[in-house]
This record gives C-alpha cells, structure tokens and sequence, in this order.
C-alpha cells in the first residue's frame, strides 16, 4: 500500500511536505490575524524574480529566491507603513513587476514553459537532497521564530498601539513577519509553487478557526491541518497522478468546506447575537494586500 | 513608591502636536498627579485624542516637552508603570483570541525574558478580569462578548501591568449601562490605591462623580481645567441640539460659552 516510500524522491517530497505543511499556516497565522491574508501570495510574485535571477546566474534559485522575496517583504511593509493612500497602487506594481520580470529573466536564462511551471505550481518530486537540507534549515528559522517570538508577535498583530505603548518594537516585529512569511514563501516554493503559496499559509489558519476559540490553539491546529493536507496532497498526487502542488490545495480547501458548516453552527451556539463569519478564505490574486 | 516618584505621572507643558502639518494641539498644559483621575473633554476634532496620543508617544511633539513620571516621553523605558486602551470599538482581530490571553498579552511590558509569561503574569491578567467583572469569561474568544464587555477586556489588558498610570481614549464610547457601572467601580478603586487614571470622553456619564478634574479642549487649546462641575454643558460633541444645557446660565458663567458644537 506504501509503495510511495520505495522511491527516493517520494520520501524526499514527504519530508518536504512535512516541512511545508508547519512553516506556512504558522507564519500564515500573524498575517491572517494582522489582517494581511494575501501577502504571501504578492511575495510569491516577488520571489519568481528570484528564482529567474538564480537561474541566470547560476546560483541556487531558492537562496536567490529568498533573497529577493525578503527585499520584496521589506520595501512591501515599509510602504505599508509610510505610505497611506498611494501603498495599495505601489504594491501592485511591485508584485506585477515581479512575475514579469521573473518570466522575463526566465526567458532569457533559457528556461522553458515547464521550469516556469515548476515554481509556479510546485514540482516537489523534483526536490533534491541539497534542497531538501535547505528547506529543511528555513523551516527551522522560521519555525523557532514564529513559536519563540509568539508573545510579541501576538500583541503587534492583535493591536499594534498597544503594542507600542508596552514598549514593544513595532515596526522591527512588523519587518520581521515580513521576512518570515517570505522566508516561509520560498520554503513552500518547491511544494505548493509560488501561485499556491498563499492557499497552504491561509487555508489551514480558516479552517482551524472554525473550531477554535483561542489564538494559541488555532495555531497548533493550523500547523496540524496544514501537514495532512501536504502529505495526504502528496500521497494523493502519487496514485491519482496530479500534481502535488494544486492537489495539497484543493485538500486544504475541502478541509475548510466540510469544516465551515461546523464552524457556523459553533459560533452560532456560543456567540450572542452580534457577529459575521469570521474569516474570509483566500481570495483571487488581484486583491490588496493592505486591508 | 519611592522618592523618585516625586514627578507626576503625567506632565504636558506648552505642548503642540500637528497632523498634517497642521497644529491640532496647541501649547497645552496639563498635569495628571499621584492618585488622580483627570478627564480630558471636548467636541470632536477638539484635539483630545491627538493630545494624549502625543503623550503617550504615538505621535511626535511639534514643540512643549511631554514626561511620564518625571522622563521625556522619547526616552521613558518604564512602560509597564503605563496601563493605555486605544481607541477602538473592539479587540478582535483576523484570527480567534480568548479574553485570557487578550488580558494576558498586556503584562508584556513586564517579562524581561524574552517575553515568556511566567506564572505571576498569568495571576496579574487575571486579577486584572477579574477587576472588570470578566474573569470567567477568560476561555471564550472575544468575539462572543458584547461591545461594552470587549471594552471592558482592553482595559484589563491595559491593567493587566499593574501599572500605576491607566491612559484611556474613550473607553466609555458606545458602552451599556452595566460596562460604565463596572468601570465607575474600577476608577474609583484604582484612585483609592493612589494610582492615576486620565481619559478622554465625550460624555462622563456616572463617572462625573468621580474625577477630580476636568480638562477641556476647543480647537487644541486648553479653555477649562477645573471641577468638572464647572465644565458642564461644555463637552457634548454630538450634533444634537441640547436645548436645556446652554439655557443654565451659572453654568457656562466664567469660562466662556464653549459648549456650541462646532
């Protein structure tokens, strides 16, 4: 029945998907609750710029990707910060600008349609051991980050006033996120690819809402719904013959469909009349990023 | 308290905010002392909210000095002697939070190891529910509370630091009946053990009884710090008529008629 873990690159994309499946909905969780759902997926746009500048210059496209994708979170949460009115048109232009250059540079590195489909949709049996070992070392970054740093990064997304007001060091807690979720972007990269990124770190975080009551318990949740659905995606992928990356998504979403329901009825029992559905699901692309 | 306490919790000296390049706050004194509790009144766009938002240092001074407990505010360190509830209808955020940990991320100021909650963090958040009336309402998500309770929630997050100073900017805003009795108690508690409250509103409602002063801005400057009782009929910001107040003479009398809603 497991005759998926006789082939090496199946084990690998297991491993990978592990790893996937607890960085994104653990970072995903500060941004769901910052209001910043979709920032993972204009770093996604970002970081296909990377992944070419790696491609045409011989580096590994994860380093140049993470890199990239990092500058790209920095420049996106300073204009967040700075700019009021004019930030949502200079993050479409960021995030635009990003997947063309990324298929420009792509193009002129030579790389063909299915290199560009590789990390736009995720091509985790292609991962080696090299990228595996670096995966591997990103998730741990941002994993003890986002657990050790849980306080702080708590009270800044729940109320940044207040936050400042206890001394906490806003802005450097908001970069911060910024480079973690674009860490984590490019960790997912392999797996979900860079189109998908968003689904794996705010899905889970949805679907785990729908029966919790306390942040703390949302994001174990989330980290536990996001694994099963990487690896029963993967597993999946293998007999069904689909690819992995779309596969993960579409599990995660159905996890959110058979849970809403639930969720509805929950929040109607214990609620007082007052209140909306809690949380909106990934959206399409062209969305802002900035509530 | 000790001897260094000597310098008031909060004092403001000719202080002037922009916004915008525009003074909204305009060479303004203020001094809230040891065991206060100072209202800070106006209409809207009186430049309350700025006032205090430029004293606890969310936003630059344009000139004057700010200093809580006897430091600048650019250089005060002591935050968790600070307790502040922001302006805001309520504490929910994208993803579920119980009140408890609502409360509890509110002793941060207090936690010197990286921010890890020790056992006497948690007690304090929950001394500090169970002084707003919540405490066992700790494990339900804010969401499920009612507007005045969620409030209530901000302020004992805010509390939570067993801070000696509590900065409020309209707590009693589109609050029930039962919030605003609660919160009477609260104040009236917290000046009894010697420690300060400041907060702006638009009406005090039952906590008229209990500050020891009120201060009253119109157009960013200050026009009454006194009794309050001498400043009734003064802070009504809404756009309502109110047809009897204006009409008490005594009322209005030395301070000028700076109740007319703008």
């Amino acid at each position: 029945m497991l005759e998926l873990l006789d082939y090496d690159f199946m084990r690998r994309a297991l491993v990978a998907a592990v790893l996937t499946g607890l960085t994104a909905p653990a970072i995903g969780t500060y941004l769901v609750q910052r209001r910043l759902a979709l920032l993972g997926d204009g770093i996604g746009h970002i970081a296909l710029t990377g992944v070419a500048l790696g491609l045409l210059t011989g580096f590994a496209p994860i380093l140049t990707a993470v890199v990239v994708a990092a500058l790209g979170a920095v420049v996106i949460e300073l204009l967040r910060v700075y700019s009021r009115t004019s930030g949502d048109v200079a993050l479409a232009l960021l995030f635009y600008g990003g997947i063309a250059g990324g298929v420009l540079l792509l193009n002129l590195a030579g790389g063909s349609a299915s290199t560009l489909n590789n990390y736009l949709f995720g091509a985790i049996t292609t991962v080696s051991d090299g990228d595996l070992t670096l995966v591997a070392g990103l998730t741990v970054l941002v994993l003890v980050l986002a657990v050790g740093l849980a306080p702080q990064l708590f009270a800044v997304c729940q109320d940044e006033e207040h936050a400042r007001v206890s001394g906490v060091p806003v802005r450097f807690y908001g970069l911060l996120i910024a480079v973690l979720a674009a860490v984590t972007v490019t960790v997912a990269m392999r797996t979900v690819g860079l189109l998908l990124v968003s689904a794996l770190m705010v899905v889970p975080v949805a679907t785990a809402q729908q029966l919790t009551r306390s942040f703390r318990v949302t994001f174990a949740l989330a980290m536990a719904i996001g694994t099963v659905a990487a690896v029963a995606g993967v597993g999946t992928s293998f007999y069904a013959d689909t690819q992995p990356g779309p596969t993960i998504v579409v599990l995660a979403l159905a996890a959110f469909a058979v849970t809403a329901p639930v969720g509805a009825i929950l929040h109607a029992r214990r609620r007082r009349p007052r209140g909306g559905p809690p949380v909106p699901t990934a959206g399409p692309a062209d969305s802002t990023v900035v509530p | 308290m000790t001897a260094a306490d000597a310098a008031p919790p909060v004092r403001l000296v000719d202080v002037t905010v922009q916004l915008g390049g525009r003074p909204v706050v305009r060479g303004v004194d203020l001094t809230v002392g040891a065991g206060e509790f100072v209202a800070l009144l106006g209409t809207n766009g009186s430049g309350k909210s700025t006032l205090m938002r430029a004293a606890v240092g969310l936003l630059p001074l344009a000139g004057g000095t700010a200093q809580l407990f006897g430091s600048p505010v650019d250089r005060f360190r002591a935050w968790e002697r600070l307790g502040y509830v922001p302006q805001r209808s309520t504490a929910v955020s994208g993803v579920p939070s119980t009140v408890g940990e609502v409360a509890l991320s509110g002793t941060l100021s207090r936690r010197r190891v990286v921010g890890l909650a020790r056992r006497d963090d948690r007690r304090a958040a929950m001394e500090a529910l169970d002084r707003v009336g919540l405490a066992d309402r700790a494990r339900d998500a804010v969401t499920e509370l009612s507007g005045g309770q969620q409030q209530r929630v901000m302020i004992a997050r805010a509390l939570a630091g067993r801070c000696d100073l509590l900065v409020m900017d309209e707590p009693t805003a589109g609050v029930d009946q039962e919030s605003q009795l609660v919160l009477a108690d609260l104040f009236r508690g917290l000046v009894s053990e010697g420690r300060s409250v400041w907060l702006v509103a638009h009406e005090l409602g039952p906590l008229a009884a209990l500050v020891d002063r009120a201060v009253v801005l119109r157009d960013g400057s200050v026009v009454h710090d006194g009794p309050y009782e001498h400043a009734i009929g003064a802070p009504h910001a809404h756009d309502h008529p109110h047809g009897d107040e204006p009409a008490r003479p005594g009322a209005i009398g030395t301070h000028g008629a700076w109740g007319s809603a703008t």
